[in-house]
């Protein structure tokens, strides 16, 4: 592994972020946001050398079946069997190419391998629910898991987050890191979570909806799930290819 | 024009997917092992038992990763970073950009640990456009043994400083 430092003049330079499209950091709806916001206002800084590199992930990051969340363990997970696939993109639309991401996720019953979750729904023996993949030269990535169930939570009375999957992203930058859930269409529960809807615009909400695919849903093996990301990077400078 | 996807928090169970970067972090050209330690803290003064701090300098072959547990506490084994002068004549002393995620953080909070025991610290040029009462939070204090004291407070008194990048 080596590292993107680029000594090369000028610096790529990342456009700032529009307003409204993060979360902001203090939603009072999210109760666990009230002790861990900043109060205090951010200082601008410019970017300097630190922020515009990052790691570089390479082959080794990644084992053979890290991306395929059902074949972990000697049997198959319980659950519908869904195959994910995208595209990670900069604003301008350009591709990603081979940057790292993880994903993690409940079961199908809603339940976490994590020590901490400890609700009543039942542990899967197949099921880890952690993935991790590489983007090709494209920006293309897939990943074949099981959908998750919907869990309660303890925010507010009869609280159920969702059904959704984690991702994280490192992008080629410090600047270009994602991490966000990714959520599935139609589900009631969108509508009445506090996580989802801390996000102001509901235009921008819905790029954190995955489409149903009927060409990305294979015969008699899974259903098909689109679900593209773009990081931070480029704005302004033209279109290449699309 | 291509629109951003937006933040969302990793919530309580980042432990399962966050694992790379978890190993020492490695530099070609830096000899000085080091360790950060401290605590990340709420609004309340208590330990956030559930979040992870991620730390990155230029130069090196990975982000370092280091979670949090009881208390908030959390280590970071890694190589001290030099200082390094730009095109401009500006000064960097030796820093981590940091980056703070967490259950109940909805997107991510970016700071800075530099080295009080770096001379060059005093003129590093992010430092100075800090305002100086707040300097300190972004310094990590020297505790013995390569091993440095550095506090992340998301809330209240003393709380570190967060950049807009």
């Amino acid at each position: 592994m080596h590292s993107s430092m680029a000594p090369r003049s000028p610096l790529p330079t990342f456009p700032a972020v529009a307003a409204g499209v993060h979360p902001p950091a203090d939603a009072p709806e999210y109760r666990a946001t009230a002790l861990r916001h900043p109060t205090q206002p951010l200082v601008i800084m410019p970017q300097t050398l630190t922020e515009v590199c990052g790691p570089v992930f390479g082959r080794e990051a990644v084992g053979p079946l890290d991306h395929d969340l059902t074949r972990q363990h000697a049997g198959a997970p319980a659950g519908q069997r869904i195959v994910i696939e995208g595209r990670v993109l900069d604003e301008d639309g350009r591709p990603v190419p081979h940057t790292l991401i993880e994903v993690w996720q409940a079961n199908a019953a809603g339940r976490y391998a994590h020590q901490v979750d400890q609700w009543d729904a039942p542990l899967d023996a197949n099921f880890s629910g952690a993935g991790r993949t590489l983007t090709d030269g494209d920006g293309r990535y897939r990943f074949v898991t099981i959908r998750p169930g919907a869990y309660p939570w303890r925010n507010h009375h009869n609280a159920w987050r969702p059904a959704h999957i984690h991702f994280s992203l490192f992008g080629h930058a410090f600047l270009t890191r994602l991490v966000t859930q990714m959520y599935f269409p139609g589900d009631p529960l969108l509508a009445l979570d506090p996580i989802f809807n801390a996000i102001p615009d509901p235009g921008v909400r819905a790029r954190l909806v995955s489409t149903f695919d009927l060409t990305l849903t294979e015969p008699a093996f899974a259903l098909g799930y689109r679900f593209d990301l773009v990081l931070r990077g480029r704005v302004g400078t033209p279109m290449e290819t699309r | 024009m291509a629109g951003l996807t937006p933040f969302q928090t990793v919530g309580p169970y980042l432990h399962l997917g966050l694992t790379a970067g978890c190993a020492p972090m490695t530099a070609p050209d830096l000899t000085t092992p080091i360790a950060i330690e401290g605590r990340l803290l709420d609004g309340a003064g208590n330990g956030i038992q559930d979040g992870v701090l991620e730390f990155w300098a230029a130069g090196f072959s990975m982000v370092g990763r280091a979670w949090t547990g009881p208390e908030g506490r959390y280590r970071l084994d890694t190589l001290k970073p030099r200082t390094r002068v730009d095109e401009a004549g500006a000064v960097h002393a030796p820093h981590f950009a940091v980056r703070v995620l967490g259950r109940g953080i909805l997107t991510q909070y970016v700071t800075r640990v530099y080295f009080a025991d770096e001379a060059d610290t005093a003129d590093d040029a992010v430092l100075a456009a800090v305002p100086a009462a707040r300097r300190d939070t972004l310094v990590a204090a020297a505790a013995g043994d390569g091993r440095y004291a550095f506090d992340v407070i998301v809330q209240g008194d003393g709380e570190t400083v967060f950049f807009d990048l």
